[in-house]
Parts: C-alpha cells; structure tokens; sequence
C-alpha cells in the first residue's frame, strides 16, 4: 500500500530568511498533519487499553521545500479503548493515539491520531452483527445470541494521521530545498 | 360547545407557544450542504453522541454518563444527538441496561470532532443500550434528520453548550 501524500498546509510554517551559508529556522506549529504508519499488529481482541505499539514517520515533513523530518523516524502510540466483539452482535471496537516520534534525543509529541478511510472500510470498529442478531432472534429464537460481532485487526504497515502536540523549531543547516511529493487527497 | 371549541382552540395553540418558547440549538440545519456542526471553543474538543431512529429499542432510552459520575449527560431517544465540549485528554463514557454496562474510552482532542453512536442491541430481558466509535462519514450517512435532544433531557452543563440561550452551570 502506498502512503498517500497530503498537501503541506500553507500556514505551516514560518521559516526565517537566513543569510546565505547560516543555518534557518523553521517551526513547524502545533496542528501541522503528519503521516504516519502503525508498525505492529494492534487490534480490538488482542489489545489492551494502554498498550504501547510503535509506530514510524510514513511521509517526510517538508516545509516551504525543507526537510525537516524524515521519513522512517520511529515513535509509539497507545491503545486508548479495545473491546472484543462478543455477545449479540456486538462489534469489537478500537481506538487508538499518537503519542510521539523520536528524533534523535529530540521527543517530537503527537495528538489527534485518525485512520484514512478507504471507501466504506471502518478500522476502528469491527463487524457489527447486531441486525443480524435481531433478525434471526426473531426468527429462531435465542439462539440468535451466539451470534458474535467481528473484531477489527489493525496490520502492520497501516498508514493513519496524527498531528503536531507542539510547535516543533528546527535549525536546518544549509537547507537543501527537497521537492514536494504529489499531493492526493485526503479523507 | 363553546367549551369544546374553547378546549380545541388551546389544543390547537399549543405546539406554536412549545415552539416559541424553545431554546435556539446552538448546531442547526444549514440551509444548504446537509448539517452543520459547531466548532469545539478554543483549546478544546468535543464529542457528538447520536443515535439513529428506528423501530429497535425504540422504546428504551440511551442514558450517557461519565464513568463514576452518577448523573447523566444526557438521554439519546430515538433520531437524537447532542455535542459535548471537553478538555483534551481520555474521557471515559457510560451506558447502563437492565442486563448490563457498556463504556467507552475517548481521547478528546483539541479542535477535533469524535462521534459516538449508541445503539440499543438484543438482550435476553432487555435491550442492551451501546455506545461504540463512529465518524463523522457514518454519522452523515446514516443519521439524514438530525434533531438535537430535548434541553430538558440535558445536565445543565450540557444544555449550557447545546442551547444558545440555556444558562450557563451554576459554579
């Protein structure tokens, strides 16, 4: 699967006008939208809230043509919420956080963690079988209850979203101006 | 007559003076575009709980409380939704049935908008009242007649953030 390219916000940074050969410095504010991609399986039967999982820097940060961060840098994210789907149909459901990159000894902190949906593809919520249930209860009786609902299995490789917790200053020596990958759009 | 005729004229009167006395919801229908949600205030989140209509569970209410706050939020009938401004940070949710509890864990965002559906699920004695993580793709397709729950039906905190003109919380 390939990582989808989002636009870098216009409003995304304020970068200093160096003199020739000084380093700049860009700041990359808090809200600026990352890509990123979960790097274990996580899922609603086999996590538990608070458990960490890594994850990795999918896209570059590229601001006004600057790298600021690259590609493959690792973090982590935390389960917030894991339920199994079970009895009568219920879904098992997942929610998950970006808690933060590592780069170098530098800490980048996360929020807002959001999965792509692709089409009507819901990853944070497995089959839900609830309809079902009621239809065959009604039909056959109770044992329409052992009708489960699906759990929803997050791959490693899974490309989400997070943005900036803080504004992020880099001083960026010499900066080489990195093309922009084509931008696609986004959820 | 005249008393019968007097009692249906009140009748009749009743549901325009309802509505004229009803608080202005602060998230209404847009004239064009479908609806239109609010912003969360600054340096906060919020969270959209709704519920669809329908003939399951019609009957039974969908009480949401914060987990351990023995007082509701609010009380999604059938079609309802109403919006919660909240801190950023986890925020746990609460729904109780006669047969058993459902919780779920948010972590509220600043300026973002989460929305969690409940649904009233098959029970041996009862329906069994959910709440599970939706989007905002799911609450626009499956939820086409918002209306916004019934400030009466509301803590006061919560009235405070769905009605413009409710008063705000006593401190």
């Amino acid at each position: 699967m390939n990582a989808p390219v989002f636009e870098q916000e216009e409003t995304a940074s304020q970068a200093d006008q160096p003199a020739p050969d000084q380093p700049a410095t860009i700041v990359v504010p808090n809200g600026h939208r990352i890509v990123i991609s979960v790097e274990a399986q996580v899922g609603s039967k086999i996590s538990n809230a608070r458990d960490m999982f890594p994850i990795r820097l999918a896209q570059p940060v590229v601001i006004d043509g600057v790298e600021v961060l690259p590609a493959g840098i690792e973090g982590e994210g935390q389960v917030v919420h894991a339920e199994k789907g079970g009895f009568a149909g219920a879904a098992g459901e997942l929610i998950l956080a970006a808690r933060y990159l590592q780069f170098g000894d530098r800490r980048i902190e996360l929020r807002s963690f959001k999965f792509i949906e692709e089409g009507d593809e819901v990853l944070f919520r497995g089959q839900d079988n609830t309809d079902i249930t009621i239809a065959t209860v009604a039909t056959i009786g109770v044992l329409g209850f052992l009708i489960s609902g699906g759990n929803t299995t997050i791959e490693p490789g899974t490309i989400a979203t997070a943005k900036l917790r803080n504004d992020e200053e880099f001083e960026v020596a010499q900066p080489e101006l990195v093309a922009e990958p084509e931008a696609v759009e986004s959820e | 007559m005249k008393k019968f005729l007097a009692v249906l004229a009140i009748a009749a009167a009743a549901p325009a003076v309802f509505v004229a006395t009803a608080p202005a919801a602060v998230a209404m229908q847009a004239d064009e575009g479908g609806f239109q949600l609010p912003t969360p205030p600054e340096g906060m989140g919020q969270v959209v709980f709704y519920r669809t209509g329908g003939l399951s569970g019609a009957a039974l209410g969908c009480a949401i409380f914060d987990n351990g706050d023995p007082d509701k939020l609010s009380s999604l009938g059938g079609g309802r939704y109403f919006v919660l401004n909240s801190q950023p940070g986890e925020r746990s949710f609460k729904v109780n049935s006669l047969e058993t509890d459902d919780q779920l864990t948010l972590e509220v965002e600043e300026g973002e908008t989460q929305f969690v559906r409940c649904r009233i699920k098959a029970g041996f004695l009862s329906g069994r009242a959910n709440i599970a993580p939706s989007s905002e793709r799911e609450f626009r397709d499956k939820y086409k007649d918002p209306k916004l729950v019934d400030a009466d039906d509301m803590s006061e905190e919560v009235r405070a953030m769905n009605y413009a003109d409710a008063a705000p919380a006593a401190e």
